[in-house]
């Protein structure tokens, strides 16, 4: 049963004009929410602590920023730290105004630019008070920006276990890198069950591209609950004419038994290292 | 009797004092005698890496024998010298990873006498290794350091000691 009931003139008009601003909400939310996808920097030095200076790269060719002759960084750290304290940048004073201390450098050619910084001077904590950092770029005016950047870490001035371990803390494409799983810090039941067996390795060069099908390499016990595996990025791989290896990931296999006690092939986490440019 | 004995002594002591004087000795061997102990063929036969960087900051691990970890015992280093000069140098390595680089070319030292680094060089290419120690009739091993240098910050992350013996 359909009832139809009389519609006031007035209250008609008043929908009228809540549809429009709902309109109008809705196209500002989708305005702001338009933020340019933007990946192609890169950071020098590659891995580095907080107390280091480091410079920013930055490529905006066949972006939404393209052409832009002034863009300016927005910065913050340690969002979704736990136990540490979220801090923006000393840049971010006004997002319809950026400061000068925000601007990128021109770095010679159309639509490329760098920015140093130093994260205890950008964001004016201790050291010891930051753990990463993301940033995003945009127009002095905010009217056109990048989506937020993905996390960047800063290198750890105190020692902090953790399950998957490189040795030593920075690499290069020549060099020996040892592989460690300390079975007696994982938290999942998986890598604290798991018996490792080996270890799958994939190198990336400079272009992202990888440089061959994954490696797997044998896996030794080298003390209780610590396990090793060793290679060398170079040796396994042989960069491209121009190329060089830039980074690679690594994760430890083993077996575990399920409820029928048969063997179930697992993994642990897949961590992701930066190789460092070494003379 | 008493006269001729306190002059005995006297003279005694007078000979005990000035034959104190320390003479000078000229260095043992030629000059070049540390670059003629560094020349020749030498197999690895130890390999320790350091990290550098955790060092410094006081972290554990912080070293590692790699000798067994790869066939290092297979390489071997050359050092040729012409007219007891250092002059060309080889390096085969067998089935172990890569120590420098380069593997031929000439080589040099900072300073012919006591020389503390050895300069590798092949071209445009030049690697340098730092001396831990000349080899001697008591320790017959040749001990060098090589570090690696973040480009960027040119601050030292690794350090891979090499020992060899003949």
């Amino acid at each position: 049963m359909i009832m139809n009931f009389p519609v006031n003139p007035l209250n008609k008009t008043i929908m009228k004009k809540l549809f429009i601003l709902t309109i109008f909400l809705l196209g500002g939310r989708l305005a702001m929410a338009q933020c340019i996808n933007f990946t192609n920097y890169t950071i020098a030095p590659s891995t580095f602590t907080a107390e280091d200076e480091i410079t920013m790269t930055f490529d905006f060719t066949g972006t939404g920023l393209a052409g832009e002759t002034n863009l300016y960084i927005w910065t913050w750290a340690n969002k979704g730290a736990t136990g540490l304290t979220e801090k923006v940048g000393i840049t971010n004073t006004d997002w319809g105004n950026s400061p000068e201390i925000a601007k990128l450098t021109p770095a010679g050619s159309p639509n490329k630019f760098t920015y140093k910084f130093t994260g205890t001077t950008m964001y004016e904590l201790a050291p010891g008070q930051l753990k990463h950092f993301q940033f995003l770029i945009k127009t002095k005016t905010g009217s056109k920006q990048t989506c937020d950047s993905e996390t960047k870490a800063f290198d750890p001035l105190v020692f902090i276990p953790n399950v998957l371990r490189v040795f030593p803390a920075r690499v290069g494409q020549n060099d020996v890198v040892l592989l460690n799983f300390h079975q007696d810090l994982a938290t999942t039941l998986n890598e604290q069950r798991m018996e490792p067996v080996s270890v799958t390795v994939e190198v990336f060069d400079n272009t992202g591209a990888s440089a061959g099908a994954p490696i797997t390499l044998p896996v030794k016990n080298a003390g209780a609950k610590l396990w090793k595996a060793f290679f060398v990025p170079t040796r396994s791989y042989t960069p491209g004419a121009g190329k060089k290896f830039t980074h690679f990931t690594y994760k430890f296999n083993g077996t575990i038994r399920d409820a029928n006690n048969q063997p179930v092939t697992v993994s642990t986490a897949v961590i992701d290292v930066p190789l460092t440019d070494m003379k | 009797m008493k006269t001729i004995h306190y002059l005995t002594i006297c003279l005694a002591a007078g000979l005990l004092i000035t034959s104190c004087r320390p003479d000078s000795y000229a260095p043992i061997g030629g000059t070049n005698d540390n670059i003629t102990a560094i020349s020749g063929a030498w197999k690895l036969t130890k390999v320790t890496q350091t990290d550098v960087e955790s060092q410094r900051k006081g972290f554990p691990y912080t070293t590692e024998d790699l000798t067994t970890v790869f066939n290092y015992t297979t390489l071997q280093l050359t050092f040729n010298v012409s007219n007891g000069a250092p002059s060309t140098f080889t390096i085969n390595n067998g089935s172990a990873p890569p120590i420098t680089g380069i593997t031929s070319g000439s080589w040099s030292v900072d300073d012919p006498k006591s020389p503390k680094t050895i300069t590798l060089k092949n071209g445009t290419v030049t690697e340098t290794m730092t001396l831990g120690g000349y080899p001697n009739s008591v320790n017959s091993k040749l001990k060098v350091k090589v570090t690696r240098i973040d480009a960027a910050t040119n601050k030292p992350l690794i350090a891979y000691d090499y020992e060899f013996s003949r």
